[in-house]
C-alpha cells in the first residue's frame, strides 16, 4: 500500500477522454480541479463548488450525459460539506464535486430542477446534516420522524434521549396532501386520500405511500420512509471496520452476500489488499448465487402482486435450496457476513462445488417452467407491457441503476463497466439489457439475468482453484486517511460505499448508497395517472428493498 | 296438503339447505386447500382428521370463537346487516337447485331467471359492506365487485337465454331433459365459455378477484369483519361457487344425465368437476386490472354473447330438438 496522497494532482497523464472532461469542468468555472487515482479513490474528478457555480456545474454534466450517483454530507468538524457524484453510463469516469458551508448557515441551492433525483438525496442530507437545501419544494424529514429537530450525523450528536413533542405525535396529513400540491386547485368531491401501507401486503416491507385517487385512478403518491431506520451509518462510525461487516447483512436482507462483498470491496481499495484467486472465484459463484436468489424472491412476490400466488410458492422452493447451499458454505441462511476483506471469511466445504452443480441443473430446468407460466402468460402480459414506463433519460436523472435501468435500454452493468473482480472480465457473459423501460422490460432483464447468472456460476466453479482463501491481513487494521468510494453490483443495483477515513481503526464516515433508493423515487413520478393495481404492479415491477433504503 | 305437512315439509327442507351449505363449505375449503397444495407441491392440510378432513371444521370453531369486532366509525346497522343479507342468497340459490329428477327442495318453472335474480342479493350485502365499513379499502372493493358482477351480468343472461331458446323451457329439469341425447355444451359452445368465464367473475375468484384484491385492497370489502361475520362472507362464497357450478352443470353439461352410475351422483360429480376447474384456474393465474376486466367483458364478450343468441335463434328457431 502506498503511502502517497489519495488524490494527487494531475500527476496522471490524462487520457484524450479524460483531458475532454477537465475541460469540460474548467469551463464551469469551478476551483480545485484535479484528476484522480480511480483504482485506489474510485473517483476520476475532484472538483470544487460553492452556491454560485454549483447548478451550473451539475447542469453542463447533465446535458453531457452524466446521471446523478448520490450526494452525500459529511460534517468536516467544523464545516459541513455535500457531496455531489455523477457518472455518465457510456464511460467510467466518476466525478466528485464538494461544496463546503459553514453549520451556522448551512445553505445550497437545490439540483432538484436538473436532476430529479436529487429530490430525495437532498432531503436525506437535510436530515442528517441540516443542510438547507434552497428551492427544493418539500425538504421535510425522509428518513427521520417528523418531529426532528437534530442532525444525528453531525459529529456533536451523540445520541441523546429525543424528546417527542407530545402535539405532533400524529403526523399532519394536511402538511403531506399540501406537499402533493393537489390540495388546491384540481380536487373534485370524487377524489380520496388512500394511504398504501406502512402495514400493506404489497408494499414489501415497511413502506407507506399517500395516494391520491379518484376511483381506480391514481392522481399522484408521495412515498413516506423511515420506518426502519436505524441510523446504521451513524453506527459505523463508532465500530471498527471489522465490527461493521455484520451490519451490511441487515441491509438489503435479500441478498446479503453482494453487501458483503461490496463492504469488502471498498476496503480492499482503500488498503490496498488485495484478495486471493481462490477467493475472488469463491465470491463470483456464491456472489452471483445470491443474485439469483434475489431475483428469484422478486419473481415470487412480483406475481403475488399481480395476484397469482402459485409462483410464489414455487420461488421460494428454489430459493431454498440456495439458501441452504449458502448455510452449509458460510453458516448462516441469510445475515451471511460471509465475504471479507482479503477473501472469504471461510473454505467453503468438500462438496460445495459438486452442489452447486446439482443446483445449477435444477435450475436450468426451473426457468424454462417460469417461462411458461408466468413470462408467456397473456394476463401477465396485460398487466406489465406498457405499464410503468421508465425512459433512458429519466432514467439518468433519477439515478436509477440495476435490472431497472438495463429495462429502459441503458447498456450499463458494474460488473463490466467498473470492474472490481477480474473474474467478470474473464470469464463468458452478457449484460441483459431491454429497450421498453415497462414492467414487462423490467421482467425479462431479471428472468434472462438469472440465465446469465447461471452461466457465470459455472463457470466460476472452474476457476475455484486450490490457494489459500483469504490474504494474510492483521486482525484489526487501519485505513489511511483519505476518501474512498467503490461501487459494486447487487441485484437491485449500484451499491456504491463512500469511505471517509481518519487513519484511525474506526471510519469517520460510512455513507452506502443504496440502489432501492433511486429506484423507489422513481415509482413516485410513475404513479400519476395510472390504476391502483398499476401502483402495486409498478412497485413489484423495480423491486426494493425498504431496509436498505432506511438503512 | 295440510298445514302440519307444509310446515314439517319447510323444516325439512331447511334442515336439507342448511346442512348442505356448512357440508359443502367445508368440504370446498377442504379441497381448495388440498387443490392449491397439489399445485403448489405442498401437502396441504394434514394433521386434523384423515387427510386434514376436519380442518375446516377446526377453523370453523375458531372463527366462532373470535370477537366480532366493530370497529368506532362504521355505520353499526348497515355493518351488521351487511353479513347475513350477502349469506341470505346462499340457502336460496341452493333451494332451487335439482341434484337430480324428482329430488331437491324445489324445481321452480322459472329456475334459470330465479337464480340470476336472487344472487345479485349478495351484491347488496358486499356493497353495504363495504359502505358501511368506513375503510377506503373496502369502499374500491365494493365498488369493483358491484361493477364487475353488474357488468358480467349481461352476457351471462345472454348465454342464457342461447340455452333457454334451445330448451323452450327455464325449468332446470326441462333443460336437463332436452340434453339426454347431446349435451348442450357441444351444440353451444361458445355460450359454455362465456357463461363459465362469466360465473368465475361472478363468483370474485381469480383472474378476476380484483374486488378483495389482497395485493391492493388488503382484503376488499370483507376487511373490517371478523369472527362469524367474516365466516358468513366466506360461506356465501363457497356456496355461490358451488351454485355457478352446479348451474353450468345442468345448463351445458347434460346435468345428472349420464350412464351406469346413478343421477345425483353424476350431478355431483360434474359439479365438483367444474369446481376443481375453477380452483385450478384460480391458483394458475394472475390477476386482471379492472379496466382491462370491463374492456373485456364490454368489448368481447358482451359481442360475442349477443351475436351466439342472434345466431342460435335463427339456427335452433323451433326449439331443440325441432
Amino acid at each position: 500500500m502506498s503511502d502517497s496522497e489519495t488524490t494527487v494532482a494531475l500527476e496522471i497523464k490524462p487520457t484524450a477522454y479524460q483531458q475532454q472532461l477537465l475541460d469540460l469542468l474548467s469551463s464551469l468555472h469551478l476551483a480545485g480541479i484535479q484528476l484522480s487515482d480511480f483504482s485506489k479513490t474510485g473517483v476520476d474528478f475532484d472538483a470544487v463548488a460553492n452556491s454560485e457555480t454549483l447548478p451550473a456545474a451539475a447542469s453542463a454534466l447533465r446535458d453531457n450525459g452524466f446521471a446523478l450517483d448520490c450526494i452525500l454530507g459529511i460534517d468536516r468538524n467544523p464545516g459541513l460539506e455535500a457531496v455531489y457524484l455523477f457518472r455518465p453510463f457510456a464511460d467510467g469516469a466518476r466525478v466528485r464535486i464538494r461544496a463546503q458551508v459553514a453549520p451556522d448557515r448551512a445553505l445550497l441551492p437545490t439540483i432538484t430542477g436538473i436532476y430529479s433525483g436529487a429530490d430525495w438525496y437532498e432531503r436525506e442530507v437535510h436530515d442528517m446534516f441540516g443542510i438547507v437545501f434552497e428551492g427544493h419544494s418539500h425538504l421535510r424529514p425522509l428518513l427521520l420522524p417528523h418531529f426532528t429537530n437534530f442532525h444525528p450525523l453531525r459529529k456533536n450528536f451523540h445520541g441523546s434521549p429525543i424528546v417527542i413533542p407530545e402535539d405532533t405525535v400524529e403526523i399532519p396529513e394536511v402538511d403531506l396532501q399540501a406537499a402533493m400540491k393537489l390540495g388546491q386547485t384540481d380536487r373534485t368531491h370524487r377524489d380520496f386520500f388512500l394511504n398504501m401501507g406502512p402495514q400493506h401486503p404489497s408494499t414489501h416491507g415497511v413502506l407507506r405511500i399517500l395516494l391520491h385517487v379518484e376511483g381506480e385512478e391514481v392522481l399522484g403518491g408521495r412515498c413516506h420512509l423511515g420506518y426502519s431506520h436505524r441510523g446504521t451509518e451513524k453506527l459505523a462510525e463508532k465500530k471498527q471496520y471489522v465490527q461493521i461487516l455484520p451490519y451490511t447483512d441487515r441491509m438489503d436482507y435479500l441478498a446479503p452476500l453482494n453487501y458483503n462483498w461490496g463492504y469488502a470491496a471498498l476496503l480492499e481499495r482503500a488498503t490496498g489488499i488485495e484478495s486471493t484467486p481462490r477467493a475472488e472465484a469463491i465470491r463470483v459463484a456464491i456472489g452471483e448465487l445470491a443474485r439469483v436468489s434475489s431475483h428469484l424472491v422478486w419473481l415470487g412476490t412480483f406475481m403475488l402482486d399481480l395476484g397469482a400466488i402459485t409462483p410464489f410458492l414455487f420461488c421460494f422452493e428454489d430459493r431454498e435450496r440456495i439458501l441452504t447451499v449458502f448455510e452449509r458454505a458460510t453458516g448462516q441462511r441469510m445475515t451471511t457476513s460471509y465475504i471479507v476483506v482479503g477473501g472469504v471469511r471461510n473454505d467453503v466445504y468438500d462438496g460445495f462445488i459438486q452442489d452447486v452443480r446439482d443446483l445449477l441443473d435444477y435450475m436450468r430446468k426451473r426457468l424454462p417452467e417460469y417461462d411458461r407460466l408466468v413470462m408467456t402468460n397473456e394476463i401477465f402480459l396485460q398487466r406489465t407491457r406498457g405499464v410503468g414506463v421508465i425512459t433512458a433519460q429519466q432514467a439518468r436523472d433519477q439515478g436509477v441503476t440495476g435490472p431497472v435501468l438495463r429495462g429502459s435500454g441503458v447498456d450499463f452493468d458494474l460488473r463490466r463497466d467498473e470492474p472490481y473482480c477480474p473474474l467478470y472480465q474473464e470469464l463468458k457473459w452478457n449484460v441483459v439489457v431491454e429497450q421498453e423501460g415497462d414492467c414487462l422490460a423490467r421482467s425479462r432483464v431479471r428472468m434472462r439475468e438469472m440465465d446469465e447468472s447461471l452461466n457465470l456460476i459455472e463457470q466460476a466453479l472452474e476457476r475455484i482453484e486450490e490457494g489459500p482463501y483469504r490474504a494474510k491481513i492483521p486482525r484489526n487494521f487501519k485505513v489511511n486517511a483519505g476518501e474512498y468510494y467503490s461501487a459494486t453490483e447487487g441485484p437491485r443495483g449500484m451499491v456504491g460505499w463512500y469511505l471517509v477515513a481518519d487513519g484511525s481503526m474506526t471510519p469517520y464516515r460510512l455513507k452506502v448508497r443504496v440502489p432501492s433508493f433511486p429506484n423507489l423515487q422513481v415509482v413516485e413520478s410513475l404513479i400519476p395517472h395510472s390504476r391502483v393495481a398499476d401502483v402495486v404492479a409498478i412497485l413489484g415491477s423495480v423491486d426494493v428493498v425498504i431496509p436498505e433504503i432506511d438503512r | 296438503m295440510s298445514i302440519v305437512e307444509i310446515i314439517i315439509r319447510l323444516i325439512i327442507a331447511f334442515g336439507a339447505v342448511f346442512t348442505f351449505v356448512a357440508l359443502n363449505a367445508l368440504f370446498l375449503v377442504w379441497l381448495e386447500r388440498k387443490v392449491s397444495a397439489l399445485i403448489q407441491q405442498r401437502l396441504g392440510p394434514t394433521e386434523v382428521g384423515p387427510a386434514g378432513l376436519l380442518q375446516t371444521l377446526a377453523d370453523a370453531v375458531k372463527l366462532m370463537g373470535k370477537e366480532l369486532i366493530t370497529p368506532t366509525a362504521v355505520s353499526r346497522t348497515v355493518f351488521f346487516l351487511a353479513p347475513i343479507i350477502a349469506f341470505l342468497p346462499a340457502p336460496l340459490l341452493v333451494a332451487a337447485i335439482p341434484i337430480a329428477k324428482g329430488v331437491g327442495v324445489s324445481d321452480l318453472n322459472v329456475g334459470a331467471l330465479y337464480i340470476l335474480a336472487i344472487s345479485n342479493i349478495a351484491l347488496l350485502g358486499i356493497l353495504m359492506a363495504g359502505w358501511s365499513s368506513n375503510n377506503k379499502y373496502s369502499l374500491l372493493g365494493a365498488m369493483r365487485a358491484v361493477a364487475q358482477n353488474i357488468s358480467y351480468e349481461i352476457p351471462m343472461l345472454l348465454s342464457l337465454l342461447a340455452i333457454i331458446l334451445m330448451a323452450g323451457s327455464m325449468k332446470f329439469s326441462d333443460i336437463v331433459k332436452a340434453q339426454e341425447t347431446v349435451p348442450f355444451v357441444l351444440l353451444q359452445p361458445v355460450a359454455f365459455i362465456i357463461y363459465f368465464i362469466c360465473s368465475i367473475a361472478e363468483s370474485n375468484r381469480t383472474p378476476f378477484d380484483i374486488p378483495e384484491a389482497e395485493s391492493e385492497l388488503v382484503a376488499g370489502y370483507h376487511t373490517e369483519f371478523t369472527g362469524m361475520r367474516f365466516a358468513l362472507f366466506f360461506l356465501a362464497e363457497y356456496t355461490q361457487v358451488f351454485v355457478l357450478s352446479a348451474i353450468v352443470t345442468l345448463l351445458f353439461l347434460g346435468g345428472w344425465n349420464g350412464p351406469l352410475l346413478p343421477p345425483a351422483v353424476w350431478f355431483f360429480l360434474k359439479t365438483y368437476l367444474v369446481i376443481f376447474v375453477v380452483m385450478w384456474l384460480r391458483w394458475t393465474y394472475p390477476r386482471l386490472r379492472s379496466d382491462q376486466l370491463m374492456n373485456f367483458n364490454w368489448k368481447m364478450l358482451l359481442p360475442a354473447a349477443i351475436l351466439n343468441l342472434l345466431i342460435s335463434s335463427v339456427i335452433y328457431r323451433g326449439g331443440f330438438p325441432g
